[in-house]
């Protein structure tokens, strides 16, 4: 049994969702506060990759990776960094195709208040940012451990996207999704059964616990 | 002097809705701003906390909060705002809740002290009544030492008894920091029991009253204990439910005899 692909899919998880809490958790609360006319239009774009197929997203961070792009180009000039194959690559495919199961919860969350509270932050001269994190977000907790785990989880679950970007190269893209389909066209069962429970087993824990903790957290808010 | 002039046009599905209110406030006034579901009394008072957008202009003791150039944010309105259905931080104490806003416990504990909650400044305000939750929120409306406080229908979510409670902590608040208030309701015995004026919305129009005394009169029979001489006039002071009013009497009253007099829903007697 090689853990490799179990510690490099971890890992991705935890850096992907890291780098989408900090990014969507601001992104959320402007689009739950905001009336502008641009607001469906970037919910539409958030919600893109739930309805896109991981080939088609991953076609186009490919076009946009690749060392000849303007993008590409960039991240090599000024980071020194090349995406395709690459983890660096991975992680940011991975925000993009998370992003809408860590922006989603948290606006459904902050839109679930009452209005009343958050005014109530502004009226004591408490800013947008304060009253986010002091207010908004302590009262947002199930929506709050929604968007975490279920970011972790699916990212944990990708395949297409990272097979695309990222190929299968050990200990830097051969995650272990990636990993159990080459066992498989390689017809290496028993392999593919063990690397597969822990996989089924270790999402079924994570979401048993995400719906245990919203239950016990919303029991006690009542 | 508190004036403002407001006027916000709102396209709703049952047409357009024109809010046109315009008023002045003394300090330490306090006004009842009556009308029916969807008069607008709301909106009034979110335009005066800042909470919602309108043409006009705002002026508060001097300082200009809203016209053409400027327009305060609720942040830098320094107004004590207490919602119908209370809007506190659930997730604090009642002690946090009012530390929140102003990191000055003192202040936190003598507000908590009048309204009789200091016993319960630890608890969680998910654990409180109704009526115990609006008078956390009127202390944490008080925080900031407001110098206009807005009260939307405060008593609309309470009982009879918890009603007097929080009418009393009012009553107890205006008299000790003497902040200009203004409070929707629909319902008259509020206006009586807080206000010295009255501004009645209808249908978006704002007009100024005066209480109206008539509905309220109340004629009693009453026992003089004091007369005092004042030039040509005397004054009789009498006691109704606890609190002594001075009127007005002719030469021939004398202490202990009973007198008929009408009490008035804008006399205050003191205590």
């Amino acid at each position: 049994m090689v853990w490799e692909p179990f510690i490099l899919s971890f890992k991705l998880a935890t850096l992907t969702t890291l780098i989408l809490f900090i990014l969507a958790l601001p992104f959320a609360w402007w689009l739950s506060q905001t009336q502008t006319k641009v607001k469906p239009l970037l919910e539409a774009l958030t919600a893109l990759p739930l309805v896109l197929p991981p080939s088609v997203l991953g076609f186009y961070l490919l076009l946009l990776f690749a060392p000849d792009s303007w993008f590409g180009e960039w991240v090599r000039d000024t980071f020194g960094l090349s995406l395709v194959f690459h983890f660096s690559g991975l992680v940011i495919a991975s925000c993009f195709y998370s992003l809408p199961f860590m922006v989603q919860p948290l606006q459904n969350g902050f839109e679930a208040l009452k209005k009343e509270m958050i005014e109530s932050s502004f009226l004591a001269g408490k800013g947008s940012l304060q009253t986010l994190w002091y207010i908004a977000l302590p009262n947002s907790k199930p929506a709050l451990m929604t968007a975490l785990i279920l970011t972790f989880a699916h990212t944990v679950g990708e395949f297409g996207i990272v097979l695309m970007i990222g190929g299968s190269i050990p200990s830097e893209t051969k995650v272990a999704s990636v990993a159990i389909y080459e066992m498989v066209e390689m017809m290496e069962y028993t392999q593919a059964h063990l690397y597969s429970a822990l996989l089924v087993g270790m999402s079924f824990l994570v979401l048993l616990f995400v719906y245990t903790l919203n239950r016990h957290l919303r029991v006690g808010r009542v | 002097m508190i004036n403002f002039c407001f006027e916000q046009i709102r396209h709703t599905k049952e047409g357009d809705f024109c809010l046109r209110a315009s008023a002045s406030l003394k300090e330490g006034e306090c006004v009842a701003l009556m009308g029916q579901s969807g008069s607008g009394k709301s909106t009034l008072l979110r335009l005066l906390a800042g909470l919602e957008r309108a043409k006009g202009e705002m002026s508060v003791f001097g300082e200009v909060w809203q016209d053409e150039k400027v327009w305060r944010k609720p942040q830098a309105r320094h107004v004590g705002f207490l919602f119908q259905e209370y809007a506190l931080f659930e997730h604090l104490s009642v002690e946090e809740n009012l530390l929140f806003v102003e990191r000055d416990r003192a202040y936190a504990l003598q507000l908590l002290e009048m309204v009789g909650l200091s016993d319960l400044a630890e608890r969680n305000v998910t654990h409180l009544s109704g009526g115990q939750q609006q008078r956390v929120a009127l202390c944490r409306a008080l925080m900031r030492r407001p110098k206009l406080l807005l009260l939307d229908e405060p008593f609309s979510a309470l009982d009879s008894s918890m009603r007097k409670e929080l009418q009393q902590s009012l009553k107890e608040v205006q008299r000790t920091f003497g902040m200009s208030m203004v409070m929707a309701t629909h319902t008259l015995d509020d206006a009586y029991a807080l206000s010295d004026v009255m501004w009645q919305m209808r249908e978006g129009l704002l007009e100024v009253k005066a209480l109206p005394k008539a509905q309220r009169r109340q004629s009693l029979k009453v026992r003089v204990d004091a007369i005092v001489q004042e030039g040509e006039a005397y004054w009789a002071t009498v006691l109704v439910d606890g609190f002594l009013y001075e009127v007005e009497v002719s030469e021939s009253v004398c202490v202990g005899s009973e007198i008929e007099m009408v009490l008035e829903p804008r006399m205050k007697g003191k205590e």
